[in-house]
Formats: structure tokens, C-alpha cells, sequence
């Protein structure tokens, strides 16, 4: 015989099965998350999906020692100084792999007389404040401090018309995972549907630590198959080969081979002005505004955490400027000035066409390895001048160490 | 393989195009077969531009190279709008059934709502009118039932998608990419994997089209009924895409004769052309014509040898005990597994090259030591290759439990019931990868 069917929504609730199945997952997944059996998620725990924030989390995770500079910001900073490396180094240098600045490090290592530093490159393409302060939070929450942040800015960086809100950004959504979103959760997504999607992700507690699970479990697989006295398969092929067997799958965002700088060979000028056009289409306050509140947290974030914050404004051509809405340049000056004082950072203005010609970009923002070249000895002459900085750099031992903020990763 | 709003046009245009003509077939006298093969052409020519134009201009300059001729390339990019192929079907079907006497659909929104039925218009299943507008004309309740087996479809859906398909993409993707870095034991072992992912990926896809049309009250045929399971070629057929097989049946092999031919090679020519054209289906490329032909002559084998076997009792008896039941099962899974080869390789010459490597002859000659030597579940996830064979057997045991390979769904005692389907959900977010490929048969 049929069960009559329930007339209203609370006996729905109470029959139904499918209701059930969702109580249940919810109930257990809030058990987990009460009792939070794998901790926190570090930056080493993240996923690799070979995004540009993937490949440069996972090297910056495995460099031999804290790196002692980082450089933050957007492709108008990777692209000039991975260039200028491979000119440098005289070799071709692969956006997945490399993300130094070799060059740098030579340069401080010389003017300032101080032992060669590990100057890191965690630039993004695209890049905006917001993802710079998400890196700076992941590293310090992982205990990965640097001694100087170099984050190289622009007007863009605050008010791009093809961002909708900064939570929606690839780097800030992969380090998400990595730091404690509450505080930030209404600057970050202010949109209610994406509030809610992320919510709705950390409250699948099971989905947000699946990457450190299926590690785990992998490991004590692997463990089990040695045990058992079965080689690795993986011992039977070059590091080139694996890398083809296990990327094969992926139409990621960047894979090897896919995007490099090869030594001597200069990308010809093209015009990438309509592309401006569209970033700069209009005044994005709202973004402006919360852009302006995530460049403070950075500075506050990395003096609280003993990290001296050089902020660069990076060269651009005339041409470009000329694209943004009338006043906005200097408004996103003078604040970028004013919250830099207010915070003991450096602050050093490169937006200089004498200084930058045009003759040293491959389009209207982006700088070729000639310009990388000046901008980087530019920059050391900043730093050289400063006494915190020397004293930082000539201080031994990296600063995540130094600081006792705990065993590096 | 793409969705633009523009192609809302294409359906809507198909859709007024095929409702006229259906009303107008079921009325005219005259000219009755020129209006069915007029309308059939009008909408296998729009699939032949959108799907084949690049692989028609191929085979053509391919064909006139000797010669020194050629056919200028497209230059203009087509996108193939979303579903194409599965919607054209049900079009030829209704235009051919109202041809062949059933009455045509009156009300053009309910005609429309055929095909642009959203959990089935992507990948199907290819639905029959006769059972869909039905369903359309009864009064909609409420059903507590329909929500909680349609939610429960959605799940095991998701489940063969999420953690058996996508996992196993992996693996397959990288031995299909670098075959040449792998062993003929490591290419098996993919094969399976494929033959297993391309059966969870698009029976999950199936099971989650059935469930949301179950959400609203409506049911959709199904696809498949444990197809590794047959004994047979032909009961594969029986078994895998049920929906498309019995269209290519209806709408195809029996209206080119059938098995009402004189000679059994009449018959074995038509199932050939079935089964070719069933390839060329689902796909513009040589491959799947090559798969589609590999099939046929599947199908044929299958049929010569079974008039042998019913003319030496003892090769019968064999067949007919368990153990011959077993062997036969085993020997069809492979030479299903050898046609997925076609399938999935990304050209004819990868294909060639993996089944080269699958007799281990290649091997056997040069270094026999490492023929059989696996190493593919250790470098892509250990973990995963140990845990996929319980979650199957769980996978399983809920389905023959709760009776979903049937027609007819048994219900389990509630609590046994809600502690499966709510693990299945804790698992899909533990177990699930970080990407996710598209559904296989989207591309078709």
C-alpha cells in the first residue's frame, strides 16, 4: 500500500530520505569540522593543478631555505624579470619552473655586500592587491616569512573593469584554502552568491581537506606497496618522461614547454591598448575601495610580521595612462603614498618616462628584459639605501627561521 | 562543441521545421515519401554542416591528392552547438513514426518540449515521443517517491562520474597521450580503465539525466543494463546505449531491408552499414568510422559463429554451462576493450601502434623482461587503484540492493538506505579529483 504523500514542506523534511541524506552529510561534516582532525591547511597541503599559482606555490614551497625577498605583483613584474633572467643566465627559462630572480640576487649580493639572497618571484599574471595580500598571508601563515617584500604596483592592480570582486580571482581563490577567510569574507565577496558558494564550501569540510587526505592515504599506499617489496613504477622513467605520462591529462592552465623566455630573443612591440581599454572602461569604486583595504592589511600584516615592504609604482607608458578615467591615476597615487607612510613601508615611483621609455616595453605595460634590467637596478639602489632593509638582508639565516615562527615546510 | 545563444535559433528553427512537416506527412496523400526524405535530408544536412563540413573536406582532399586536385579548406570556425546529434535523432524518429502512420503531436509546445527537455537534451538518452509526450499530458503531483529516487539516481550518478570515471581519466589519458612510454601490460591495464570510464562517465551522465527528469515526474528510458556483462557482441548492443542502439535498429537497419533479405549476406551488409554509420555518429573522424566497422564485423563473426555452433552440439554444450557462460563474457569484454582502442585513441596511427603493443609482440621480441612489468597504477595515484575496487563493489552492492539496474526499484529499509546514499555523498567529497573532465559523450 502507498505511503500518502506529505501535504506540506516540515513533513517533506521528515519523510523524506534525500532530506535525510543531506541532514546526515551535513551533521558529519560539522562533527569533522568541530573536532578538525587535519588541522590547518598549509601552502605545501594545496592542490597541484598546474595553474600559475599552483606551479609557483609548489616551487616557492620547495626552495632549499626561506627565500629572503619575495616579489609580489602582476605580469608587469614576471614578465621583465623572468626575461631578464634568461638573457642573464643565458638559457631558456620555463614560467612553470622558474621563479627567481637570479639577476636580483647577483645585483643585491654585489652593491650591498651581503651573502647572495634567495630572491623569490611569486608575481602572478593578473595579479591583483587583494592576491598579493593573500600571499603574503599564506607565507606568514606557513611560516614561510621573507625578510622584504617587493610589491610592484599599478593603477590597475585596484580598479581592473574585468575583476568583479577580488574573491573571485584565481590566486586568491586557490590560497583561500591557506589562511583564515572570515575577517575577510564580506571585502573579498561581497556578492552574495559567491559568499554563500564559498560558505557552502567550508562548511564541506570533507571537500576542503580532500587534498590533504588523498595525500595521506597515498602515502600509506605507496608505504604499503614498498612493503610489500613492489618498486616504484616510476623508477623506470626520466623525470621528462614521468612528467609527460602524468600532465597528460590536464588542459591546465600552464604546462611545461608551454610559456618561456628564451636568451636573446625579444618579443616584438604589440598594442595591447583595447585590452586596456576594457580594464580601464570605467571607475570601479567598489573595487578601488576594497583594493585599498586589502593594501593596508598587507602592510599591516607584514609589520606585524617583521617583513620590510619596498612598494614600487611600475613604470607604464604614457600612452597607457592616458587610457584610465580622468583622475583616477592620481587618486590611486596619492593613496597608495598615503597608506605606505602610514605603515613604515618604501615607497619608490617608477613611473618615469625618462627614466622608463618607452623603447624599454614589448606593449603598453609590460616591459622588456632591457627594461627588467634598469627597473631591477633601480630597485637595489632603493634597497641599498634603505638601513632596515641592509640590516635585514646581512642578518644570516632566513627570516621564517630566524624569527622562531617555527620549522620551515 | 560549444553552446552560443544564437543556436537557441537552430533548436527553435529544427523545432518549427520538423512540427509543420510531421503535421503536414500525417495529412498529405501525395508526395508522401519525397516529404519524409525531404524532411530527413533538411535535418541530417544541418548535422553534416555543423558536424561533418571539416571531415568531409579531409576524406575529400585526402581522396583527390593522387590526382593533384583539392577542395579549399574551411576557413570560418563551426562550433558544434551542444546535444546536436542527439536531438537530430529524435526528430528523424518522430518525422519517420508519423510517416509510418502515428499521429503527430498537435499542441507545438509540447512538440517543443521534446527535444529541448534539459535532462536529456545534452546526451539523451534518445527519447521515443510516444512515451515522453504522455507524461506531459498528466496531471503533476507532487511525489515524495519521485524526489527521493531521483535524488538518489543523481547521487549514483555523480558517484560513477565523479570518483570512477574521472579518476580513471587519468591513467587512461596518460597512456593513451605516450603510449610508447608504457608496457603492452601497462596499455591493458588502460584499456580496462578506459572501457571502465567511458562506461561509469556516460551511464553516470544517464543516471543523472534519468534522476532530474524524475525530480519533475517524468521518466526517461534507460541506457544501459550491465553491458561487460553480456555474452555477446549482440547482447552488448542489447545491453550499452539501449537508446541509440534501438534507434540505429528502428530507424536505420530496418529500413534498409533488415534481416528480411533473401541471403544472410543481404542481412550481414545492413548490420555492416548499421553499425559503420552508428560509428560515424559519434564522431567526425576516422577512428570512429573504423570503430563503427569494427563492430559490424563484430556483429557479423558473432552471427557466422553461432550457425556453427548450433550445428556441433558439443561447442553448444560448452557454451550453454556456466563455465562456457564465464568464457564467453570474458572473450567479449576484450574484443569490446580492443574496439575502445579506436575509440579513445586521438588518431588511427596511436590506435594502431596500442594494439601492436597490446599482442606484446613488439615486446616479446625485443625486451621480454619488461613486457608485463606494470607500472602505471604506482605513478599515477596507488591510492586510488587500491580504493576503486571496494567503492565499485559498494557501488554495486547498492544498485543490485536497491534494485536500479532493473526497471523496477525495490526500496530498501529506510535507515540501511539513508546511511548508503549519505555515504556515497562523504565519499564523492573525499574521493573526488581536482579536475574534472566533461562528460565524454558531450562531444557527440
Amino acid at each position: 500500500m502507498n505511503k500518502p504523500e506529505p501535504d506540506n514542506l516540515k513533513s517533506v523534511i521528515a519523510k523524506s530520505n534525500a532530506m535525510a541524506v543531506i541532514v546526515v552529510v551535513l551533521l558529519v561534516n560539522l562533527a569533522f569540522a568541530f573536532l578538525n582532525p587535519f588541522g590547518k591547511t598549509t601552502l605545501a597541503d594545496l592542490p597541484k593543478d598546474h595553474s600559475w599559482i599552483s606551479w609557483t606555490t609548489s616551487d616557492f614551497v620547495s626552495q632549499p631555505a626561506t627565500p629572503d625577498i619575495v616579489f609580489l605583483g602582476s605580469s608587469l613584474l614576471l614578465h621583465p624579470l623572468t626575461m631578464l633572467d634568461a638573457h642573464h643566465l643565458k638559457r631558456t627559462v620555463d614560467y612553470a619552473d622558474y621563479h627567481r630572480s637570479a639577476y636580483t640576487e647577483e645585483r643585491i649580493a654585489a652593491s650591498m655586500g651581503v651573502k647572495k639572497p634567495i630572491a623569490f618571484n611569486y608575481a602572478m599574471p593578473g595579479g591583483m592587491i587583494s592576491d598579493d595580500w593573500i600571499i603574503t598571508e599564506a607565507m606568514v601563515r606557513s611560516r614561510k616569512k621573507p625578510k622584504l617584500i617587493v610589491l610592484g604596483i599599478c593603477a590597475r592592480d585596484f580598479m581592473d573593469c574585468k575583476v568583479r570582486c577580488p574573491g573571485v580571482m584565481p590566486t586568491f581563490k586557490y590560497l583561500s584554502k591557506a589562511i583564515d577567510m572570515q575577517p575577510v569574507l564580506d571585502l573579498a565577496l561581497p556578492n552574495l552568491t559567491d559568499r554563500t558558494d564559498f560558505v557552502i564550501g567550508k562548511i564541506a569540510y570533507l571537500w576542503d581537506v580532500k587534498p590533504a587526505i588523498q595525500e595521506l592515504l597515498r602515502g600509506q599506499t605507496r608505504s604499503a606497496i614498498a612493503a610489500c617489496g613492489v618498486t616504484n613504477g616510476a623508477s623506470q622513467f626520466s623525470p621528462e618522461q614521468l612528467d609527460k605520462l602524468l600532465t597528460a591529462d590536464m588542459s591546465a592552465e600552464l604546462e611545461r614547454g608551454m610559456m618561456v623566455e628564451e636568451p636573446d630573443k625579444e618579443r616584438p612591440f604589440s598594442d595591447n591598448t583595447l585590452e586596456y581599454l576594457q580594464r580601464y572602461k570605467h571607475r570601479h569604486e567598489s573595487l578601488f575601495a576594497s583594493e585599498k583595504q586589502f593594501f593596508e592589511k598587507l602592510l599591516i600584516a607584514a609589520k606585524s610580521n617583521d617583513i620590510k615592504v619596498v612598494v614600487v609604482n611600475m613604470p607604464l607608458t604614457t600612452l597607457n595612462v592616458k587610457l584610465m578615467p580622468p583622475g583616477t591615476y592620481n587618486e590611486y597615487l596619492d593613496a597608495v603614498q598615503t597608506l605606505t607612510s602610514r605603515h613604515d613601508a618604501i615607497f619608490a615611483d617608477f613611473n618615469d618616462d625618462d627614466r622608463f621609455p618607452s623603447s624599454l616595453f614589448y606593449d603598453t605595460v609590460h616591459m622588456n628584459s632591457v627594461g627588467g634590467k634598469r627597473f631591477v637596478d633601480a630597485l637595489v639602489n632603493v634597497i641599498s639605501a634603505d638601513k632596515v632593509c641592509i640590516e635585514k638582508l646581512s642578518a644570516p639565516g632566513a627570516a621564517g627561521i630566524a624569527s622562531g615562527g617555527g620549522p620551515p615546510l | 562543441m560549444s553552446w552560443k545563444p544564437i543556436y537557441g535559433l537552430l533548436i527553435l528553427g529544427l523545432t518549427a521545421m520538423n512540427y509543420c512537416l510531421g503535421l503536414w506527412l500525417a495529412r498529405s496523400n501525395k508526395h508522401k515519401k519525397a516529404l519524409l526524405v525531404g524532411t530527413i535530408f533538411a535535418n541530417l544536412l544541418v548535422l553534416a554542416i555543423f558536424k561533418y563540413a571539416y571531415f568531409t573536406v579531409d576524406v575529400m582532399n585526402q581522396a583527390l591528392a593522387p590526382v593533384g586536385a583539392h577542395v579549399p579548406n574551411i576557413t570560418w570556425q563551426i562550433i558544434l552547438p551542444l546535444g546536436i546529434s542527439f536531438f537530430v535523432f529524435e526528430f528523424i524518429h518522430y518525422i519517420i513514426d508519423v510517416y509510418r502512420g502515428d499521429k503527430p503531436i498537435k499542441s507545438f509546445w509540447q512538440f517543443a518540449l521534446f527535444p529541448s527537455f534539459f535532462p536529456t537534451q545534452i546526451a539523451g538518452p534518445i527519447k521515443r515521443y510516444q512515451d515522453f509526450i504522455p507524461q506531459l499530458n498528466e496531471e503533476k503531483h507532487f511525489k515524495l517517491k519521485d524526489l527521493d529516487d531521483g535524488f538518489k539516481l543523481i547521487i549514483f550518478g555523480l558517484f560513477k562520474k565523479v570518483i570512477f570515471a574521472d579518476n580513471l581519466a587519468v591513467a587512461v589519458a596518460s597512456a593513451f597521450s605516450h603510449p610508447e612510454l608504457l608496457t603492452g601490460a601497462d596499455l591493458w591495464l588502460a584499456v580496462y580503465a578506459f572501457a571502465f570510464q567511458i562506461y561509469f562517465d556516460f551511464s553516470g551522465y544517464t543516471d543523472i539525466a534519468r534522476g532530474s527528469a524524475q525530480l519533475f515526474g517524468f521518466k526517461v528510458p534507460i541506457n544501459f543494463s550491465l553491458p561487460y556483462l553480456a555474452g555477446s557482441i549482440t547482447e552488448f548492443w542489447h545491453r550499452w546505449h539501449i537508446s541509440l542502439s534501438t534507434w540505429l535498429r528502428d530507424y536505420l537497419y530496418i529500413p534498409l531491408g533488415g534481416s528480411k533479405g533473401k541471403s544472410k549476406w543481404f542481412t550481414y551488409r545492413n548490420l555492416f552499414l548499421t553499425m559503420l554509420l552508428g560509428g560515424l555518429w559519434h564522431g567526425a573522424a576516422m577512428n570512429f568510422v573504423v570503430w563503427g566497422a569494427y563492430q559490424g564485423i563484430l556483429l557479423i563473426l558473432h552471427k557466422e559463429f553461432r550457425l556453427v555452433a548450433e550445428r556441433i552440439s558439443p561447442l553448444r554444450r560448452i557454451l550453454d554451462n556456466p563455465a562456457g557462460k564465464l568464457l564467453s563474457i570474458v572473450v567479449t569484454f576484450h574484443v569490446v576493450c580492443i574496439g575502445w582502442v579506436f575509440f579513445r585513441a586521438e588518431t588511427f596511427e596511436t590506435a594502431c601502434r596500442i594494439i601492436a603493443k597490446l599482442t606484446f609482440i613488439p615486446q616479446l621480441m625485443s625486451a621480454p623482461e619488461t613486457a608485463f612489468a606494470v607500472s602505471l597504477p604506482t605513478i599515477t595515484d596507488p591510492a586510488i587503484f587500491m580504493i576503486l575496487p571496494l567503492l565499485l563493489l559498494l557501488l554495486l552492492a547498492g544498485q543490485i540492493a536497491s534494485g536500479i539496474t532493473q526497471k523496477k526499484i525495490v526500496r530498501l529499509p529506510r535507515l540501511v538506505d539513508i546511511a548508503y546514499v549519505a555515504s556515497m555523498v562523504l565519499l564523492l567529497l573525499i574521493f573526488s579529483p581536482d579536475t574534472s573532465p566533461k562528460f565524454i559523450y558531450f562531444q557527440f
